[in-house]
């Protein structure tokens, strides 16, 4: 068996058997309180590394050894019991596989802040920060002090209670520069649950300001590492989504089966074919969007079209259920909460449009 | 744009000529004002009035409702808004608050300027105060005046002094929601609340689910089957939460609207006056039907006031939010979204506005309003949420709120599906029932006519019953025909003689009998075009002397298709046959009969005719039991003094040999009838046994005997 199909079976199991039954408690979201645990199962699962062990670290998600198909399959059947575990394990691995680039001991939790929130800059910001409209990016100033031409970012982040380090994309003399705050504790904020989905990721909010930190990387060394790190953290996100997706049509179409309406079961009602149709379509479609392509303007491109169909499938999946799908209990609206945090947050369609489209006028100059 | 070219902009302006300034209108005005600035004065004070109480009583309170639904006081806010007089202002003064110069205008745009100010601050707030009036709309438009005053009065009253009494609709159960909703799948819906005739009243036993306010509400309007019946039965009862029995279960988790409870309401036998039966026996489902016509239009305004609210947040957010050294509201892409979301939003309210000004409401406008208002509502939101980015998710912000909410707005009060359907039947339902016609008769030329256009929606839901000469969707439908009628007294004797032996008798009045005959035009029904002369005595049952049990014994009824003929027999036991059937009218008179056997006419009033309404009930006998059949029909008969009647005799014949041995045939009729429109709807009989017997549906025993098919 490939890495690519281990990893997938390992996502799926862990998924069954550690992730699954959290969402068994009371409450939408689950046993929140027993996130730790999860973390902890997914280290001992292989998922996510702890730094201790190089191989493994290497065969983890996002690792240095599997491809964006094998990661990005992984994170599908993650998404499809609970997107929100599989954000946190997500942004653990991105983060890892960072530190890892940029030769930095292991750490438990590392936060990487991005300059994709609140808006993402356009493609040409994204490629040079010194270029006409940088002001989309913080800063560093000399001696380790960060500025932010806005107000914070907003940044996914693993393990809720454990020490955070934080790793920065800003802007230097040198173009892109990855900093490293070994005690970022002030600048960092955290959003408590009073958020629409992923509520088993923590989300954090990152204040750039007087901050200690270390030039790690600069140059196109940072240049490439940003885009490959916003790269991987899209595709991650679309699969996400599109493991939702998946879900949501399942559920839906069990219900349709037993739900009876008009003598017969809804699923053979027009309306409700429709729906059902489209929606496995969408999901379909999410989930086959994925290749081993990490360019930046390839991801925006699939994370665009995988979610948009993913929130399709899953507000079509919850109509079918009718007020049952717009209660708690069958979850169908945490799937809905979920896929829409997916689909606006850390890049919204509408910068993904903006860089695409600057990516096919740059073709054909070129 | 630069401050130099707005200079010279508006230079260009004042270039213009006078008459030309004065067909621009530049003052500045938001989008509301000039919406606003489209009603008349009490609508546009009124909607002022109801955005600044939104204002200052919603707003604080939206996002702790929101968070912990069951942890905050609502019925301080129930109490401040029932003082307020948003509870009331349906009402006119000096029993509600509704001023006299708001409620000309139709009460749903009243109702839809209303609830969208509400949501605009917050959705399920807003449903809190609005579904108040849902709960009551069967009051409302049920026709009883005496009901709606007893009920609504004291209850407006109680609510005016700041003691909210509130009302609640329950028509969802647990294993029937959309199918109550929709005509073609409540046929075989499964109805478990069930009402039970006791003495007194009604017993309600069963389940109810996603009540809207049934926590807080006082009374709930309830539809329940009656017992041993189907959704046909489907009958209103005002239920008081105080009655022993009834019990708040479960209160739902939702995804949004969360101030406002769904909760499930439990009937544990509970007792409901007789007096609380709110329109007529079996008339629930037409009073469900009318009171989700009236009620999709202001669901529609929830889903743009919700949509205007996240646009408010993303607009606020964009201005406050500075990205790469400018306020995002001036970067072009948040211009494009916002622009977008302006151009939904008022499209969206123009269309409800354009429904509500419907009096009564149309089914199809409520439903065009409801649907194109969710959905549009819908994409409003997601692209508040794509605007504002990361900040969207963050409930604070209240986008990801507005979300949440106005999803709820695609699913309750029929989902999209639903009133898509409901769109086509209220639109095409003459046309739908035509269909069914062909497909019964193909031979039949179906007129085009108008007839009732709402014959289709009130007949409730149909059935499909197996006959020798084909399938026959119950319910009749007679949606265009003629009726002409005379009435002969006759020596009472031969009468009673010829119905001894029968569960029915004559009934005698000075002596004499009434013979009836009757000859029907049918160009366009349910079950074809045909021709119909019925013979009928007016009689009651034998242990029945009450004035309201008097009906027409059927005694002879030729028609002119085998459809009709195997109709007629097998359901109702009429004692039909095939003949031929005249029909004929001019500007003078009316004519039909039998040829060769028998001739009626009636000549036309010249001046204004009085007019009567009846109903119309028959007895007929079935497998040796009485089956009485109430045919349904509001068409006004021409009253013709008998002087300007005739009924002749013309030869020998199955009718005219009867006619003859009861004394008809030198009889002058005493008066006659006729219609030239005339609707009616033809329902399944009930078997009528001995006094004390249980009333029986006929239909029941025979589907039992023959197998049902389900409308397809």
């Amino acid at each position: 068996m490939n890495p690519s199909d281990d990893v997938v079976r390992v996502a799926r199991a862990f998924a069954a058997r550690t992730v699954a039954p959290l969402l068994q408690a009371a409450g939408s979201d689950g046993a929140l309180e027993r996130l730790p645990l999860v973390a902890r199962d997914a280290v001992a699962a292989g998922l996510i590394a702890d730094g201790r062990d190089a191989q493994a670290e290497a065969l983890a998600l996002w690792g240095a050894d599997l491809g964006i198909l094998a990661s990005c399959g992984a994170l599908v059947e993650l998404g499809a019991t609970c997107a929100g575990v599989g954000m946190a394990l997500h942004a653990h691995a991105l983060a890892a596989r960072l530190r890892l680039d940029v030769s930095l001991p292991p750490a438990t939790t590392t936060v990487v802040a991005c300059p994709i929130s609140p808006r993402c800059p356009p493609a040409s910001v994204l490629d040079d920060p010194r270029a006409e409209g940088g002001s989309w990016v913080p800063q560093s100033y000399g001696a380790g002090e960060l500025s932010s031409p806005f107000e914070a970012v907003w940044a996914f982040a693993p393990a809720p209670d454990a020490p955070f380090e934080l790793l920065a994309f800003v802007r230097g003399a040198r173009g892109w520069e990855l900093v490293h705050a070994a005690r970022p504790d002030a600048s960092i904020e955290t959003v408590g649950a009073a958020r629409l989905g992923l509520r088993a990721c923590r989300l954090l909010r990152v204040t750039p300001g007087r901050l200690e930190a270390n030039v790690v990387a600069a140059g196109d060394l940072a240049r490439r590492l940003l885009h490959d790190h916003i790269a991987r953290l899209w595709l991650g996100m679309a699969a996400l989504g599109a493991g939702t997706a998946r879900a949501a049509v399942q559920a839906a179409a069990g219900y349709a089966v037993h739900r009876r309406q008009g003598g017969s079961a809804i699923a053979r009602h027009a309306a409700v074919e429709e729906l059902l149709g489209e929606a496995a379509a969408r999901a379909a479609s999410a989930e086959q969007s994925f290749a081993e392509d990490g360019s930046l303007v390839g991801a925006a491109r699939r994370r665009l079209t995988c979610l948009a169909d993913a929130a399709l499938a899953v507000t079509q999946s919850l109509q079918v259920m009718g007020g049952n799908g717009y209660m708690e209990d069958y979850r169908m609206e945490k799937r809905l909460r979920d896929v829409e945090v997916l689909r606006t947050s850390q890049g919204s369609p509408v910068d993904l449009r903006r860089i695409v489209a600057a990516s096919l006028v740059a073709a054909v100059t070129s | 744009v630069s401050p130099t070219t707005i200079d010279g902009m508006h230079s260009a302006e004042r270039r213009l000529l006078p008459f030309a300034r004065i067909l621009r209108d530049q003052r500045p005005r938001g989008l509301w004002e000039l919406d606003t600035s489209t009603l008349p004065r009490p609508l546009q004070r009124y909607r002022r009035e109801l955005r600044a109480f939104a204002e200052r009583e919603l707003a604080p309170r939206r996002l702790r409702a929101d968070v912990d639904p069951d942890g905050w006081d609502k019925m301080d806010l129930l109490r401040t808004a029932a003082r307020a007089g948003v509870l009331t202002g349906w009402m006119p003064r000096p029993i509600g608050t509704g001023g006299a110069w708001t409620l000309r205008h139709p009460l749903l745009l009243v109702a839809a300027l209303r609830i969208e100010e509400l949501c605009a601050v917050c959705g399920g707030l807003g449903l809190l105060l609005g579904a108040n009036e849902l709960g009551l709309l069967p009051l409302l438009i049920g026709g009883d005046l005496t009901a709606a005053a007893r009920f609504l009065v004291p209850a407006v009253r109680k609510t005016k002094r700041g003691e909210p009494s509130l009302f609640a609709f329950a028509i969802t159960e647990p294993d029937a929601g959309s199918d109550v909703q929709d005509t073609q799948g409540a046929t075989s819906a499964r109805i478990v609340t069930r009402a039970k005739r006791v003495p007194g009243g009604w017993s309600l036993r069963g389940r109810k689910c996603f009540i809207s306010n049934g926590d807080v509400a006082d009374q709930v309007t309830v539809m329940a089957a009656l017992e041993g019946e189907g959704l046909e039965s489907w009958t209103c009862f005002l239920v008081d939460k105080g009655r022993p029995g009834f019990a708040v279960g479960r209160h739902e988790k939702k995804l949004g609207q969360r101030a406002a409870a769904a909760v499930e309401l439990v009937f544990d036998d509970v007792f409901v006056p007789a007096d609380r039966v709110i329109g007529p026996l079996r008339g629930g489902w037409a009073l469900a039907r009318a009171t989700l016509d009236a009620s999709r239009g202001p669901v529609g305004a929830i889903a743009v006031g919700i949509a205007r609210s996240a646009f408010d947040a993303a607009l606020e957010y964009a201005q406050r939010t500075v990205v790469a050294g400018r306020p995002l509201v001036e970067h072009d892409d948040v211009k494009m979204a916002l622009a977008d979301m302006l151009m939904e939003l008022t499209a969206a309210r123009a269309c409800i506005w354009h429904a509500a000004r419907f009096f009564p409401p149309r089914g199809e406008m409520a439903a065009i309003a409801k649907g194109f208002g969710a959905e549009s509502s819908w994409r409003v939101c997601t692209r508040a949420m794509e605007l504002m980015g990361d900040g969207a998710m963050l409930h604070a912000n209240r986008a990801e709120k507005a979300l949440r909410d106005v999803r709820l707005n695609q699913i309750y009060e029929g989902t999209d599906q639903i009133t898509r359907l409901a769109l086509v039947e209220a639109q095409w339902e003459r046309s739908l029932a035509r269909a069914d016609a062909r497909a019964a008769s193909p031979e039949v030329t179906v007129m085009t006519e108008s007839a009732s256009t709402r014959l289709y929606q009130s007949a409730g839901p149909r059935t499909t019953r197996r006959t020798a000469a084909g399938p026959v969707d119950l319910p009749i439908l007679y949606f265009d025909a003629s009726v002409v009628n005379v009435a002969v007294r006759v020596p009472i004797g031969p009468v009673a003689e010829l119905l001894s032996g029968r569960e029915v008798v004559p009934v005698a009045v000075r002596g004499k009998a009434t013979l009836v005959l009757t000859v029907f035009e049918y160009r366009d029904t349910t079950v074809g075009r045909y021709n119909e002369l019925s013979v009928g005595i007016v009689a009651r049952p034998r242990w029945d002397t009450r004035l309201a049990a008097t009906g027409i014994w059927v005694q002879q009824l030729p028609v002119t298709t085998e459809l009709a003929r195997a109709a007629g027999r097998e359901i109702w036991g009429y004692p039909k046959w095939v003949t031929p059937i005249e029909w004929s009218q001019d500007a003078r008179a009316i004519r039909a009969g039998l040829p060769g056997e028998l001739h009626i006419e009636v000549a036309r009033s010249t001046w204004p005719a009085p007019t009567i309404r009846m109903p119309m009930t028959t007895y007929t006998e079935l497998g040796g039991k009485l089956v009485k059949t109430v045919l349904r029909t509001r068409s006004p008969l021409h009253v013709v003094r008998g002087a300007r009647t005739w009924l002749v005799l013309a030869g020998s014949g199955q009718v005219s040999d009867l006619l003859q041995r009861l004394g008809a045939e030198r009889v002058r009729p005493a008066f006659g009838l006729y219609s030239e429109r005339f609707t009616s709807i033809l329902p399944e009989g009930d078997l009528v046994a001995g006094p004390g017997a249980r009333r029986t549906d006929v239909g029941s025993e025979q589907r039992a005997a023959a197998g049902e098919v389900s409308v397809p």
